[in-house]
């Protein structure tokens, strides 16, 4: 049962993605939905499905996205990391953590695609200090971070199974 | 000694390919079999689905007419392109006509036009017969490009979209450039002359020796010009039509 209620949330992820809400946006840029469901799994499953959870969310991300830059090279470190998070501090609980590891991964993520475009556009559309890419980059960080601790907490909850003690 | 062999292949076995008999093991390798099918092929899977759920919400028949009263604009600037391509066709005749096109409506029902990708989603796939490379216009001129299709969507990349190219002829200065996509809501447009001989205010429309979209389709007004910019000069364009706030575009099919 569990494992359906992840799987779930793992299909919701796409169509977040595509519905993107405007009142979840800061001028235009909406946070990074992979980000939020793949930090409460690395963190309670460890780095080995945490690496495999990056994989398959980064291609579904890269089917939704243009193809010039691809989210799985950030994904997967981040997966690895945050896996390795979860197995030495197991009381990452409290809610401002997953906001600022949300924060982070974020900015990391934001980084990679940065990089790629400015690899793959050879240096030609894309300048170093795009103004364009310092807002993308800050914004969906700071909606990510902002929202995360909310839903993050909520996921952990849903994918609890329950335990009934006996007095 | 051959109980000895047998009782060595059992072991081996059962210790090296353990993981081959587990039922995890193949929902896994099925799971991400999956995954890479929807990869491949571009999310199509997803989008079907998605415009499938979202049909009952998407803008109703009140956004048509907006959008033809906002053609108005876009028509005003064809008829002034049109007029001065006709006087040169006539003394060239060698160019192919712009009429050979066929317009197919569709809804927007996935926007990021701003963000790592700018690019819309329309509900009209390979089904209504749209291609990869046909050109989307909105209210006000030429949005983008037809990226890729699927059976009931395409996605559509932005002109403002980091990698976007198109080939553009500003009316006043009567010069070629290129329009190239920077992420920012104003692409810039690199002319291929020294000479730009372009002022503010210029307007920019599809280039009319291009064959790859129709001639003549509006696309913005210069707002900036440098013409000390090496090695051609450049200008930044404001576009006509603002893919923020359409929620019909029109798909330029080609004949």
């Amino acid at each position: 049962m569990r494992n359906f209620r992840i799987f779930c949330s793992f299909i919701c992820i796409p169509f977040l993605i595509l519905l993107s809400p405007n009142w979840l946006k800061i001028q235009g840029v909406g946070p990074c939905w992979p980000i939020i469901w793949m930090l409460p799994f690395s963190l309670k499953f460890g780095s080995t499905w945490g690496v495999l959870a990056a994989v398959s969310i980064g291609l579904i991300a890269d089917s939704l996205t243009l193809g010039d830059a691809s989210y799985l090279p950030s994904f997967v470190i981040l997966g690895f990391c945050w896996g390795r998070l979860g197995r030495k501090h197991e009381k990452l609980e409290p809610s401002f953590n997953y906001g600022f590891l949300a924060l982070v991964g974020t900015l990391l993520v934001g980084c990679s695609l940065w990089a790629q475009k400015l690899i793959f556009h050879s240096f030609s559309s894309f300048y170093w200090f795009n103004a364009s890419a310092i807002h993308t980059l800050l914004a969906q960080s700071l909606i990510t971070g902002l929202i995360a601790p909310l839903l993050c907490s909520w996921l952990v909850v849903a994918w609890k199974t329950k335990h009934y003690k006996t007095i | 000694m051959l109980l000895g062999i047998n009782s060595m292949s059992n072991l081996f076995s059962k210790i090296r390919f353990r993981w081959l008999y587990k039922g995890k093991f193949w929902s896994l390798l099925v799971f991400f079999l999956v995954v890479y099918f929807i990869r491949f092929t571009k999310g199509s899977v997803f989008l079907d689905f998605y415009s499938l759920l979202t049909r009952p919400l998407w803008p109703g028949p009140a956004q048509r007419e907006w959008l033809v009263k906002a053609n108005y604009f876009e028509h005003d600037i064809r008829l002034q392109s049109l007029e001065e391509d006709n006087k040169r066709l006539r003394e060239i005749l060698a160019l192919k006509s712009s009429s050979g096109t066929d317009r197919i409506s569709a809804a927007v029902i996935s926007r990021s036009s701003k963000g790592w990708w700018h690019q819309l989603e329309l509900n009209k796939g390979k089904k209504d017969g749209i291609e990869i490379g046909d050109a989307v216009i909105g209210p006000g001129g030429l949005l983008g490009l037809i990226d890729s299709t699927s059976f009931f969507t395409s996605r559509v990349q932005l002109l403002t979209s980091p990698g976007s190219k198109v080939g553009a002829w500003v009316l006043g200065a009567k010069r070629h450039g290129i329009l190239i996509g920077l992420g920012t809501n104003r692409p810039k447009l690199t002319f291929f002359d020294k000479d730009s001989n372009a002022e503010v205010g210029d307007f920019v429309v599809t280039s009319p020796a291009s064959t790859l979209l129709p001639p003549n389709l509006p696309i913005g007004t210069i707002k900036v010009i440098n013409n000390k910019f090496l090695p051609s000069p450049s200008a930044i364009v404001q576009l006509n039509a603002s893919p923020e706030a359409i929620d019909w575009v029109q798909v330029l099919k080609k004949l």
